[in-house]
Parts: structure tokens; C-alpha cells; sequence
């Protein structure tokens, strides 16, 4: 099958899919006596209806564009980086303190070391399970988890202790304006990160598509052993696409800071980590794939916060449909094989072992 | 009147009727039918792919078949269950092993039939007592107490043999035994199986290797593309025949052309250690050479090193001392990566773990570790109408059969994806050193005719030729020198116009010279 | 002494989840099933086991309600690693980002809040007469939870199906060699079930006892990684209830640091909860290398 059917089929099953789960939160809302049309419609179709609706929308997926990204990349190969909630949290501390510390810079040079300085944390935090795999030969599943625990924890401790703004309890300094991301349309949180996210998208798909480092971090994710054997220096691999997602994970960090809020609370993320998962999975570790989801997502989530204004719906049914939807499209193949199953089963009288 | 008749006929025995069986789409077996008689010692033939072991795995109950039926001592078997097949007295001993490494001897032993005592104790000593028993009659001599991932492989294939005695197996299949075993292990394995014989047991003997089919059996039965072509009795019949019958045609035995006058040394090793790790018996002391234009072959049964020979030549894993030298420079402590541009070829093994992405297709497979090769590249990116270019050239000249280039290679046979393999290492790779690690295993006859002819053809080219096989017959024919391994050790390196099966068989025995 | 009965006291509950995490956890992972969905089962017996406490008054009931919520959630996590075949991580995390999710969603709900719950029915403690009468250290025995009570006795009944029964054989061979184990006649699926569910059984044990036995309430991710902490004691105590037992007990008091050092050492409460985590790592770390070192190969035959 051409690559272009098998496109169509994948994106065709993944719709399937978020209907589905649409219709497992339907029974949810109907067991709670709500509308599900009703509340869909806040969801899915209001946020679209308006300008400032599609600019907070955005706004909200800019932050899941990026962590979905650096999930997709190290899915692809083959690596359980789950610790990218700890790593964007390193990278909006670095920018946060860069964009504090740098102040009399010149504006377009503050504001990109600022984004460096985030990026180069979330690399660094992220080369800690790299390593330990590359060398070590332990599983990054537990490393990052822990190494995310460490992040909250640490941040927090730092902030506190060190950084701490004198008027709040529990944040940084406020950045320079020199600092600060472009913003496009005040008080709302879209700004230039957004730009800076397609671009990622962008340059992800080339280098997973194009170059040889793609094609071989593609082989190192479908078949680890062969890989080597081949002569593909898997490690050198491995340590690079850890880099890139922390990166990633890091400018997510940086943008939050330095173009949504200007300083860096403690706690400030609600779990954009975890949300990147959730993209990079329904994106099936596509980078366009997980934009999409992401800006999806974020459609969702600016719907979910008009929901609770209007209705009985509290706000957190939407991140319990997003569960839903994660689980189906990681089902995705699976459920499809069956059906399949299912349908030869009925047309032959023998039946096939 | 028939039906009735052929019942009474065939009492005892195993009576396989019109048997199919269809993988979606793949016909496997088509409408065989064969009696196997009682207390005989029943060979079933055929290349790799004609359908042996899916027989057998329906006989086992391992698998269930899309027709026909199975009567053992006239009683129609239900197919599909392992435990009813065992129940009624067949015992299957698989070419892979089916064990626990974790568990030791006793417990493989009774594993699924656990004599049991309150509250799903398992009963040891009424097992062991058993086991001993078994042991006793037929004179095997194993530890049962020990794990049986520490066994060397003759005593697992013991093991295996246990455990379908323990459970009073009738009918006891072997699928492949010779296969792991040296020569004089197989001789002890020809007596094992006659006593059993004696005992009144029926052996069913699965194998490809013609010479030990005809020394052991009773009735051979030819298998050819899913068919039965026909049974005979061994005493009836020669290799040339079964060949023919397998085949359909005669085959060129004959040995490839030896190089007579001495190349330029292209690879070395010297003193090559590598440490003995849990079962894997490391390399000891390896010293030899691979000079250009010629096949070195190194003989040996599954199990003496040839996996550590391997990764220690390709740079995969680091020796404990010794060194590794191509075309003069110490390529030891170098990474596989940096190895294989300098011009090293590798066929491995184990086509699906190490040779082949699967799921990805036949063109990227194509380029498998190099990816930055300047035929398919614009800069630094790479140019996909260059790769497809090179993949249709490639399929032609390797006469690679596949629907479209986008095509998974999963989908393609054994045949064709050794192909692939081929023609990325010896066409896409620009290499003088090729190490091919038994290229024919699992291959049908057209497909290792094309396997020895590539090889023959990069050895006139003047590359050096590394071929590390387990199969005797495929070494002696191809091989201008022969050295042998045995437990890590290079035993000896013989001349192939000075080699005989029986002197190899004694330095894969661990003999050495004048012993 | 009294600091001492109090740090005694505050490594038993911070190892009682952990452990039967662990110990339970131990039947799945063997039987081949990776499940890091450990954190996520937890919790919501943890939601399940106080909201029942709460709606009826009743602990016990909220206790038998945690545990059939464990099986339960397990129980999904099997079907959807077995039948549906997604790839174990995934499906473990899916079940971890889906209980965070609902018990904030369900807690917004019932309570309309959106933190915590309000305080509910706790399990009472039990003291044991005789052992709570030695001077001194009897003193632990006093109103020791009947959860915590349970973990030696789950840790040899672990040991005793593992090592001495026919199902134990069947998991340990459905996990290492399950073709080996379908040619054998042995249900690898059923075994697979069971074993996963044993797993649930325990995780809903830990889950209850965090909130209806030592808290009262439920606050939202309350597990705190305990779940991905078992697992760890799972690989370090090298698959076998005892030494899971014994380095669950090496991270509870990690865990249990953070009560115990305060006010004695002046570390600030940040670094302190970094203990156990970091401690997971290195000892993760160690095991894995030392488990390099001594390996039981099995070669291919042919």
C-alpha cells in the first residue's frame, strides 16, 4: 500500500477513534443529566466561533506543540521520556533567571539567549537519563519519573530560597520587557512562541524525514538490534534525540515564562508534560501528527474553561475525555485488527485459526 | 465397508487424513495424507518451508488445521490443544527449545502436569521419584536440581526428551534434534532414539540432513511445497532419490572452485580473549586470518562462540585482550559504526532480530546503516527519487520479487529479504570484507543456490570472505580454508582439498590432532 | 525512645503502601506483563475506598470498595495488554493519567471541591495486646493499622504461590518462555489475568490504606509516586516478595525522612522529599549493574 493510503487509513482510524471516545463522554454527561451536545458544542465548536476563542485556543496549545514534540521525537526512538514535565520546568527557570539577570541587553539578544539559556536547561536535565541509559543500560522509565519529582521539588526549592520575588510568596522576579516574547494580542497568552512552535514542526518533520540521522533514528525505534548491527551508532543516536526532546521540553518552559507570564511560579505547570504525551500518542509520534492533536487539546482545553462557567460540567471532564481519547488511538491498530477479524469471520463459513 | 476396513488396518499407528492447513492466504500444507506406523522410526523430509513443522505442530496440537483429522491408535484426535494431544500420547521435542531457563530440571520437567498435593502444592517428591524412574530406564544422567539455563545444549535436549517421557509419550516427535549436536552427539542421540525403538515407543524424525534421515529410519515421507510427494522405505532408497523427490530435480553437490595462490591478509585477529558470561562460553586465545579472494570457513556446532566471534569482529562488544587488525590497523577498540565504513560487510545471523527492519520497507531497508551514502544524498539531505532509483536497480540485479518499492519488507519471503540483506551489504556497501554468519538458514534450495553464488562471486572479486556456519555440508562445499570452533576455541584451520567430515567431526568433537 | 517509636512508627506507614504494591506488583511482572499503571491503580482505590467510606460510614465497606477497585483497574490494564496488545508502558500510563484525571473529575463531583475531600471513616487502628505491653518499644503496637499488620502476612503467602505452587511454575513460565508454556498446556492468558489482578488486589490494599487508613481523606495525587517507587522495590529486591519486602522497607524510611528529620536536622522540606527519589535512581541504577553481572543464558537451539 502506498504511503500516501496508508496516510489517509491512519488519519481516518485516529477520527474514528476521538468519535468514539466522544461517545464514551457522552454516557459520562448523560449519567450526570447534562446535554453532551450542548456541552460539546462549548467545547469543540464555540472556542472556533470567535476570534479571541481560536487566539486563546492557540494560546493554550503553544506550550502541548512543544511537549508533544519532544515526546514524539524520543517515542519514535524507541525512548520513555516521561520526564519532560521536570525538564521544561529546568528550562523556564534558566529563562526566567536570564530574563531577570540579563536586563539592559538589547532586546532581540536578551530575549534569544533567554530562549537558549531554557532550551540548554531542559537539554542538560535531559541528558541525565540519556546517559545513564547509554552507559548503564538502565530504562529511562523510572529515571524520568523520579527525575520529574526531583524537578518539582528542586525548582520550588530554588525559588524559594533564592530567587524569590519579594512581593509573592512563591515566584521569580518579574522578566525584563526586554525579555519578553512578541506578543500578539494582549492580555491573551498567544505570542511569538507560537511561530517558534510551527517551526519546530516544521524542522522536526524535515530532519525525521529527510536526513540520515531521521531514517536511522526511525531504525532504532522499530528494531533496536538490527540497528546496531547495521553499523548505525545507536548511542550516538539515542544521546541526540534526548538532547532534542529537552530541548523541546525546555523551549516550552521558556515560552510559558517569557511570553505567557513573565516570571516563573512555583508549580506553574498544570501538567503540559504529561498533555504532551497525550498529543504525541493521538499524533501517533507524527511531528505534524502531535500539532494537531495539540492544537486540538488546546481547543478542548480553552472550551473546558467556558464549560464550568456555564454549566455543571466541572472543568477536569475535559482532561478525562482527552484520557479517553489517549487510550483509544493507543489502541488504534489493535481495535482495527479486530474489527477486521470480525468481518472476515462473518463472510467465511470455516473459520481461521 | 471401506471406512470399516481401513480402521481395523490401521489400529495402531497415526493415521494422518487429508490434513490443510491455510495462514491467510499462505497454503501451507495442501491434502496430506500418511500413516505413520507403530514402533517405527518415522523421517519426514523436506527443504526449509515444505511444511514439516507445521505437521507436526498440528500432530502436537500446537496449531489446529484448517481440514481434515487426525486418528491416533484408530481414535480421532482433537486438534488444537497441546494437552490433549499429550494426553494421547504424543510427545513433542521442537527444534526450539520450549524450557524455562529459570527453573531447574524437575520443575521443566513437570511443568503443565504438576502432580499436586492440598491447596496447589506441587508434590516434589512424588515428581522426582518419577523423573528418577524415567532416568533409570533409559539410562539418562541429568541434575535435576539445577537450572536449566546453566545446561550446556545436549543435556536441555535430554530435558526435552524427559519431559515427554515423564508424561508416558507413545508417539515421541523430534523436530530437528541434529541441528544443536555434534557429530558424536548425534550418534548417542541415533542410540537413544533405537532404545526407544526397543521400548515400543514410535520415533518421528524431522530433519533435512539426508545422510543421518537414511542411517536412522525406518519410512521416510517426502514433503515438497505444503504436498506429500511420497513415502519409502529407507532401506529402499538413497540421497540422490530423496533430493530428486524433495527438489523435483537433481542438485550440483559439487564443491566451489578453490583459490590456489595466497591473497593479501585483510583481516587478523591475535589472541583474541573474550570472557566466558553465564552461559555464552566467551573466545579463547583466537588467532587467524582472512586473505583477500579466498572463504574462510569456520565450522562448529550453535553454542562454541560463533555469536562472540561475531560481535568481537564487528566491534560490538570490546575483547578482554588481543587484537583485531584491518588492513594493518588496530581496529580493537573502534565502534561498529566507524568499522563498517572501512569496508566491513555483515550478514547475520538472525535475519528478523539483526538483519532487517520489518516493518519498515524494502528501500530503507536497502540503506540500513548507510544513510549517508553519497549515491542517495543532495547535501545533507537525502534525495528519495535517488533512493528509489537505486532500490528498482538493486531488485533487478538481485532479482529481489516484491510488489511495490513502498512494500514492508515484512511482507516479503525469507528468500527475498536475504536478498535485500545481500544486496545492501555486497552492492550498496562498498566493502572488501564480508562476514556472513549462516546466510542459508531457513532458505529454500533456489534461494541458497543464489546465496552461494553472490558469495562466489565477491570472493573472485578479491573480497575477503568470513563464512561462520553450522552447517557442515555448506562449509565443505564453499570454504578455501576450514577452521573449526569448538567451546571458544579455534581447534584448527585444514586446506579444504585436505578436509574430511570425519576429521572435522573430531575437531568439533574437541579432539585435536593425533588424538 | 520517643523519637525513636515515632520514626519506628513513620517507616511502617510509608513502607505498608509501597509493599503491597510491590509484593502484588511481583505476579504480574513476572508472568510477563509490565505494568507501571502501579501509581495509577493506587489512587483510585485510594478515591474509591474513601468516597464509600464517606457515603456509608463504614471503613470496612470503603476497604472492600479500595480493593475491588484495584481489581478492577487491573483488571483493565490486563485486557488491555493481552486482548487489545498495546504496548505495556503505554497502556501502564494511560491508566496513570486517566485516575489522576478522573479522582480530581469524580472529587469536583461529589464534594465539588477540588483539592481535597472531606475527612471520612477511618479503618481503626488495632492494638495488640501482649506485644504493645513491652516497655519501651510495645509502644508501636498501639493502634498499629490493621493494613500494615497484613503486609508480612501477604509477603509469605506471596512467597508460598510463587515458589511452592503449580500457579507460580505456570506464572513464572508464562513470563519467560510463553510459547514454551502454551505448548505445555498451561492457559498463559488466564495465568496472565490472574496474575495482574494479584497485583490489583494489593495496589487496592495500598490505595485504601493511604486514605481511609492513615490520612482520613483523599487529596488529589495523593500516591505521591509510591506506585513507580514499588516498582523500583520490585527490581531491586530481584522479583521475590522477601527482598521486595526488605527494600520496601529501605524506601519507606527514605519516605519517611521527611517527618522524621524535621525539627532534628535543619534541612529544608524541598530536599528532603528529593530523598526518596533520588534514592530510587541510585538504587536502580546499582541493581541494574550488579544484574549485569550475573546472567542465566539459555542458547537458541538451531
Amino acid at each position: 500500500m502506498s504511503a500516501a493510503r496508508t496516510l489517509i487509513k491512519n488519519v481516518y482510524q485516529i477520527l474514528v477513534c476521538i468519535i468514539a471516545a466522544l461517545f464514551i463522554g457522552a454516557i459520562f454527561l448523560l449519567i450526570q443529566g447534562e446535554n453532551p451536545l450542548e456541552i460539546y458544542y462549548y467545547l469543540i465548536i464555540n472556542p472556533l466561533t470567535s476570534g479571541l476563542g481560536i487566539i486563546k485556543s492557540l494560546g493554550k496549545a503553544t506550550p502541548l506543540i512543544f511537549t508533544g514534540l519532544a515526546v514524539a521525537v524520543s517515542f519514535k526512538c524507541g525512548l520513555f521520556n516521561i520526564g519532560v514535565e521536570g525538564q521544561l520546568l529546568f528550562g523556564g527557570l534558566a529563562a526566567a533567571l536570564v530574563g531577570y539577570y540579563g536586563s539592559g541587553l538589547p532586546a532581540v539578544l536578551h530575549v534569544t539567549i533567554s530562549i537558549l539559556a531554557g532550551m540548554a536547561a531542559g537539554m542538560v536535565y535531559a541528558f541525565i537519563p540519556a546517559i545513564l541509559k547509554v552507559k548503564l543500560m538502565v530504562h529511562e522509565v523510572i529515571t524520568t519519573i523520579m527525575l520529574n519529582n526531583i524537578a518539582t521539588a528542586l525548582t520550588a526549592f530554588f525559588i524559594v530560597n533564592y530567587f524569590r520575588n519579594p512581593g509573592q510568596t512563591a515566584r521569580t522576579y518579574n522578566v525584563a520587557e526586554s525579555a519578553h516574547l512578541l506578543q500578539f494580542a494582549p492580555p491573551e497568552h498567544l505570542n511569538l512562541g507560537f511561530v517558534i512552535a510551527i517551526a519546530c514542526v516544521v524542522s522536526l518533520y524535515i530532519l525525521l524525514n529527510k536526513t540520515p540521522y531521521g531514517l536511522k533514528l526511525n531504525a532504532i525505534g522499530k528494531n533496536p538490534v538490527a540497528a546496531r548491527y547495521s553499523g548505525i551508532h545507536s548511542n550516538q543516536v539515542v544521546i541526540i534525540t534526548m538532547l532534542i526532546s529537552g530541548a523541546l521540553a525546555g523551549l516550552c518552559g521558556s515560552e510559558r515564562i517569557l511570553g505567557a507570564f513573565g516570571y516563573m511560579q512555583v508549580n506553574f505547570s498544570p501538567g503540559y508534560g504529561f498533555d504532551g504525551i497525550t498529543a504525541a500518542v493521538i499524533g501517533k509520534n507524527n511531528p505534524v501528527g502531535a500539532c494537531v492533536a495539540a492544537i486540538f487539546i488546546g481547543i478542548l482545553q480553552y472550551g473546558g474553561t467556558t464549560i464550568n462557567m456555564m454549566t455543571n460540567v466541572p472543568a477536569e471532564f475535559v482532561q478525562v475525555l482527552i484520557a479517553i481519547m489517549f487510550v483509544l488511538v493507543a489502541a488504534q491498530e489493535a481495535i482495527f485488527h479486530a474489527l477486521k477479524g470480525l468481518r472476515r469471520k462473518r463472510g467465511k463459513k470455516v473459520s481461521v485459526v | 465397508m471401506n471406512v470399516n476396513m481401513e480402521e481395523h488396518c490401521m489400529q495402531n499407528g497415526i493415521e494422518i487424513k487429508n490434513i490443510s492447513k491455510d495462514f491467510s492466504g499462505k497454503q501451507a500444507l495442501k491434502n496430506i495424507s500418511l500413516s505413520i506406523e507403530e514402533g517405527a522410526i518415522h523421517s519426514i523430509v523436506g527443504e526449509n518451508g515444505a511444511g514439516k513443522s507445521t505437521l507436526m505442530s498440528i500432530l502436537g496440537g500446537v496449531l489446529r488445521p484448517t481440514e481434515g483429522e487426525v486418528f491416533i491408535d484408530g481414535k480421532k484426535l482433537m486438534t488444537g490443544k497441546p494437552q490433549v494431544a499429550s494426553l494421547e500420547g504424543i510427545g513433542m521435542v521442537f527444534q526450539h527449545f520450549m524450557l524455562v531457563p529459570t527453573l531447574s530440571v524437575w520443575q521443566n520437567i513437570i511443568l503443565g502436569s504438576e502432580p499436586l498435593k492440598k491447596f496447589l502444592k506441587v508434590d516434589k517428591k512424588n515428581a522426582i521419584r518419577k523423573i528418577e524412574d524415567v532416568c533409570k530406564t533409559y539410562e539418562f544422567h541429568v541434575n535435576l536440581e539445577q537450572l536449566v539455563g546453566e545446561l550446556p545444549v545436549g543435556q536441555q535436549q535430554k530435558v526435552e526428551i524427559l519431559k515427554v517421557l515423564y508424561k508416558d509419550a507413545k508417539y515421541i516427535v523430534l523436530d530437528e534434534p541434529t541441528a544443536v549436536l555434534i557429530p558424536e552427539e548425534t550418534k548417542m542421540l541415533f542410540a537413544s532414539m533405537r532404545a526407544l525403538k526397543a521400548a515400543g515407543k514410535t520415533v518421528i524424525f524431522i530433519s533435512h540432513k539426508l545422510q543421518e534421515v537414511l542411517e536412522v529410519s525406518d519410512q521416510i515421507s517426502v514433503l515438497k511445497n505444503g504436498e506429500l510427494v511420497g513415502t519409502v522405505n529407507a532401506s529402499e532408497t538413497n540421497s540422490n532419490e530423496l533430493v530428486k523427490m524433495m527438489v523435483g530435480h537433481e542438485i550440483n553437490m559439487e564443491g566451489m572452485p578453490l583459490k590456489t595462490n595466497k591473497g593479501k591478509e585483510l583481516v587478523q585477529a591475535e589472541s583474541v580473549f573474550v570472557e566466558k558470561k553465564g552461559f555464552f562460553c566467551g573466545l579463547n586465545d583466537i588467532s587467524f586470518c582472512i586473505r583477500e579472494g579466498e572463504i574462510l570457513g569456520i565450522a562448529g556446532v550453535d553454542g562454541n562462540g560463533q555469536g562472540e566471534l561475531l560481535d568481537t569482529l564487528l566491534c560490538l562488544t570490546r575483547p578482554k585482550s588481543g587484537r583485531i587488525i584491518k588492513e594493518g590497523i588496530d581496529v580493537t577498540g573502534c565502534t561498529n559504526a566507524v568499522l563498517r565504513k572501512q569496508g566491513v560487510a555483515c550478514i547475520p545471523p538472525d535475519r528478523h532480530h539483526q538483519g532487517v527492519v520489518l516493518d519498515s520497507g524494502i528501500k530503507y531497508n536497502l540503506i540500513l546503516g548507510c544513510e549517508e551514502h553519497p549515491e542517495i544524498s543532495s547535501g545533507p539531505f537525502i534525495n528519495n527519487n535517488k533512493l528509489d532509483k537505486l532500490t528498482e536497480k538493486m531488485c533487478a540485479e538481485y532479482n529481489i520479487k516484491m510488489s511495490n518499492i513502498e512494500e514492508p519488507i515484512r511482507d516479503l519471503s525469507g528468500g527475498n529479504q536475504q536478498k535485500v540483506i545481500l544486496a545492501r551489504e555486497c552492492g550498496v556497501r562498498d566493502t572488501n570484507v564480508i562476514f556472513a554468519v549462516n546466510p542459508t538458514r531457513g532458505l529454500d534450495i533456489g534461494a541458497m543456490e543464489f546465496v552461494y553464488k553472490m558469495l562466489e562471486e565477491n570472493k573472485k572479486q578479491g573480497k575477503a570472505i568470513l563464512l561462520i556456519s553450522t552447517e557442515l555440508s555448506e562449509i565443505m562445499r564453499l570454504s578455501d580454508r576450514i577452521a573449526v570452533l569448538y567451546k571458544g576455541q579455534i581447534m584448527d584451520t585444514i586446506d579444504r582439498d585436505k578436509a574430511t567430515v570425519k576429521r572435522i567431526g573430531a575437531l568439533m568433537a574437541g579432539l585435536s590432532e593425533g588424538v | 525512645m520517643m523519637a525513636l517509636i515515632s520514626i519506628i512508627t513513620g517507616i511502617l506507614v510509608s513502607t505498608t503502601p509501597i509493599a503491597l504494591a510491590g509484593i502484588g506488583g511481583i505476579f504480574g511482572e513476572r508472568s510477563g506483563i509490565t505494568n507501571i499503571g502501579l501509581e495509577g491503580t493506587m489512587l483510585f482505590s485510594a478515591f474509591f475506598a474513601a468516597l464509600c467510606s464517606f457515603m456509608t460510614g463504614s471503613p470496612w465497606l470503603g476497604l472492600l470498595t479500595g480493593i475491588m477497585a484495584g481489581v478492577l483497574v487491573s483488571l483493565l490494564h490486563a485486557f488491555l495488554c493481552i486482548h487489545v496488545r498495546i504496548n505495556h508502558n503505554v497502556s501502564g500510563l494511560a491508566i496513570n493519567i486517566i485516575a489522576s484525571n478522573i479522582t480530581v473529575y469524580l472529587m469536583g463531583l461529589y464534594f465539588g471541591s477540588k483539592g481535597t475531600t472531606p475527612g471520612c471513616p477511618k479503618v481503626p487502628g488495632v492494638t495488640i495486646p501482649g506485644l504493645s505491653n513491652i516497655p519501651g518499644f510495645g509502644a508501636i503496637f498501639n493502634n498499629i493499622s490493621l493494613i500494615t499488620l497484613l503486609v508480612p502476612v501477604i509477603c509469605i503467602l506471596a512467597h508460598y504461590f510463587l515458589n511452592k505452587t503449580s500457579f507460580g511454575l505456570h506464572v513464572i513460565a508464562s513470563g519467560e518462555n510463553p510459547q514454551a508454556a502454551h505448548s505445555l498446556g498451561i492457559q498463559v492468558k488466564r495465568t496472565q489475568y490472574i496474575a495482574v489482578m494479584i497485583g490489583g488486589f494489593c495496589c487496592g490494599l495500598a490505595g485504601a490504606f493511604l486514605s481511609i487508613s492513615y490520612l482520613g481523606m483523599f487529596i488529589k495525587d495523593m500516591t505521591a509516586s509510591r506506585g513507580f517507587i514499588a516498582i523500583a522495590t520490585i527490581l531491586v529486591g530481584r522479583y521475590k516478595p522477601g527482598g521486595v519486602l526488605l527494600s520496601g522497607l529501605l524506601f519507606g524510611f527514605a519516605v519517611s525522612l521527611q517527618i522524621s528529620l524535621q525539627g532534628i536536622i535543619e534541612i529544608p522540606t524541598e530536599i528532603v522529599q528529593c530523598i526518596p527519589y533520588v534514592l530510587t535512581i541510585l538504587v536502580v541504577v546499582g541493581s541494574v549493574i550488579r544484574d549485569r553481572k550475573r546472567k542465566i543464558m539459555i542458547t537458541e537451539a538451531g
